[in-house]
């Protein structure tokens, strides 16, 4: 039980530091690449699908924007006007930790 | 009242436990808590015993010291046989493992790198006036981070997130630069950087910037030729030097040959070094300092190669000649003295002695060299007044056949003297200068405007 709510606590602060970081370049996109090497750096080392799994995630509850050329590898991530809400708090019907 | 508030209070409890009663709710709260008491000292178990090297004996005597668990030995094998313990172990170390070598510096950004790549590949098969902007950020942002990461000795998330705007002044040789295909390298980053920069402000992407990307494109492809003959010339002077090295059967004076060995391997060598070293320096501190790199500063460091390239093609040709020829030949430094203070001769590409001066070609290769802080104001004075020297000699050994294209470039190198000398001339009250003084330059000056104007 303590592990699952450790667990959980940490898929909410990655998904707060993913937002944290798209938010830094809005309204212009941030790279998959660049979001997952900032996040390494930040103490959340993931692998390409794990980092999908959250970004999916957001993308769902219109936090993030997310617009794929698929042909070229090339995925471009950009916080929507509600994943800036989500992040300052005005919203709290999200799963991170606002 | 307070009553009324408590026994409702109560009354609202009971409903509560009559719901869960009526529901079996109760008791299989109960049967939970145990579960999960149970499943807490398996996970505690678990945690030993990988703590303990999945030893079942160490683990069980540790529980029962330390956690106060008394399990035997069998339960543990039993538990470890039912959740999997092993496999689980296995995958947990497995994912450590991933996530030390997703942590590392080299695979961050050799994934940044491949990126890189596919945004290229993109921007090529892109059609001709199609401009993705929302591409261009992002590249743009993987670049800064890219350039960010590479040279921070340690990750600094902050500052790759901003895009960097380090104090230069700690930055300024941080990276070192040395080999052919590092310099090249070097300043094909430093266009990126440049067409980073350009593509960062939308109001610079136009029709002129395709122009632009053509010619840095350009310089990158000339860089890369230039790299190549500067290689072949230097293997030139290798051999050079060597062929140099071997005794002579006509060489009467030893001391002479030695002198002569001097003059070939020393001179362009260390000239040579000196010349990569400050090329070296100024691109370091042009990538410490991306902010203030201007497209001007790109074209004379690549001028600058080219200069060098240039210098390097007529030495080891000369070198390549024979000793006796060189001997025969007019010196051309019949206006400098040609031996020390110590009475010892001196070499003619390091005549000043105390640096590492070489003969120039050209004015403005004087003005280069001081400018990027190679050579002081002095030493740029003493090798012009060389070059003058040089030149003049030449002049009088063919008289009459002075071409105008000669005369002008002297008098560029004497304008420059007066300028140089106009800037030192505080410093140098009261010091001798070699060569030329100021009087014999006036002269000479009076003469080529009189030659000239016959």
């Amino acid at each position: 039980m303590v592990f699952d709510e450790f667990a959980n606590a940490r898929h909410n602060m990655i998904r707060r530091h993913i937002l944290t970081v798209v938010a830094k370049s809005y309204p212009r996109p941030v790279d998959s690449e660049l979001l997952r090497a900032t996040l390494a750096t930040l103490g959340y080392p993931m692998e390409a699908h794990a980092l999908e799994f959250y970004v999916s995630y957001l993308q769902e509850k219109e936090c993030l924007k997310v617009e794929t050329k698929m042909a070229y590898g090339i995925t471009l991530i950009t916080i929507t006007a509600r994943g800036i809400d989500a992040m300052d708090g005005r919203l709290r019907d999200c799963g991170i930790e606002c | 009242m307070r009553n009324r508030v408590l026994g409702g209070r109560a009354a609202s409890q009971d409903k509560r436990s009559s719901i869960a009663a009526a529901f079996g709710g109760g008791q299989d709260q109960t049967a939970k808590r145990r579960m999960s008491e149970k499943q807490r000292a398996r996970d505690l178990a678990y945690r030993v015993w990988v703590q303990c090297g999945q030893n079942f004996s160490e683990t069980e005597r540790k529980l029962k010291r330390d956690c106060e668990l008394p399990v035997t030995r069998q339960t543990l094998m039993a538990w470890a046989e039912k959740y999997g313990w092993k496999g689980r172990a296995a995958r947990t170390e497995a994912e450590m493992q991933n996530q030390q070598t997703a942590i590392m510096e080299g695979a961050l950004v050799a994934a940044l790198a491949r990126q890189k790549e596919r945004y290229e590949k993109y921007f090529d098969e892109l059609g001709v006036g199609k401009i993705d902007n929302q591409a261009c950020y992002a590249f743009c942002g993987l670049v800064k981070t890219m350039i960010s990461v590479k040279r921070q000795p340690g990750l600094q998330p902050e500052s790759a997130l901003q895009g960097g705007a380090e104090d230069p002044k700690t930055e300024v040789h941080a990276k070192v630069i040395s080999g052919d295909e590092e310099r090249v390298s070097a300043i094909e980053g430093l266009i990126d950087l440049w067409l980073g920069k350009v593509l960062a402000d939308p109001e610079k992407v136009n029709a002129g910037l395709f122009r632009e990307i053509r010619g840095a494109l350009a310089i990158i492809e000339e860089i890369r030729g230039k790299a190549a003959a500067w290689s072949e010339s230097a293997e030139k002077i290798v051999e050079a030097s060597t062929a140099a090295e071997a005794p002579q059967p006509g060489d009467a004076l030893q001391g002479g040959a030695e002198e002569q060995k001097r003059v070939i391997i020393a001179g362009p060598e260390d000239a040579k070094a000196a010349l990569w070293e400050a090329f070296s320096r100024m691109i370091a501190a042009m990538l410490a300092n991306p902010e203030k790199i201007k497209v001007s500063e790109i074209e004379r460091a690549q001028a600058y190669l080219a200069k060098m390239t240039e210098a390097a093609a007529p030495q080891a040709e000369e070198e390549a000649g024979s000793l006796e020829q060189k001997e025969s030949s007019l010196d051309p430094y019949e206006l400098v003295p040609k031996k020390g203070p110590d009475g010892q001769e001196l070499d003619p590409g390091l005549r000043r002695g105390d640096g590492l001066i070489q003969e120039i070609d050209h004015p403005e290769e004087a003005e280069v060299l001081t400018d990027i802080g190679l050579w002081t104001e002095e030493e740029a004075i003493s090798a012009l007044q060389d070059f003058v020297g040089k030149q003049l000699a030449l002049m009088r050994k063919e008289s009459g056949a002075a071409k105008a294209s000669q005369v002008k470039v002297v008098k560029e190198a004497m304008e420059l003297i007066e300028e140089l000398r106009k800037k030192t001339k505080p410093a140098d009250d009261g010091q001798k200068k070699k060569g030329l003084s100021t009087e014999m330059a006036e002269e000479l000056r009076e003469k080529l405007l009189r030659g000239e104007n016959t």
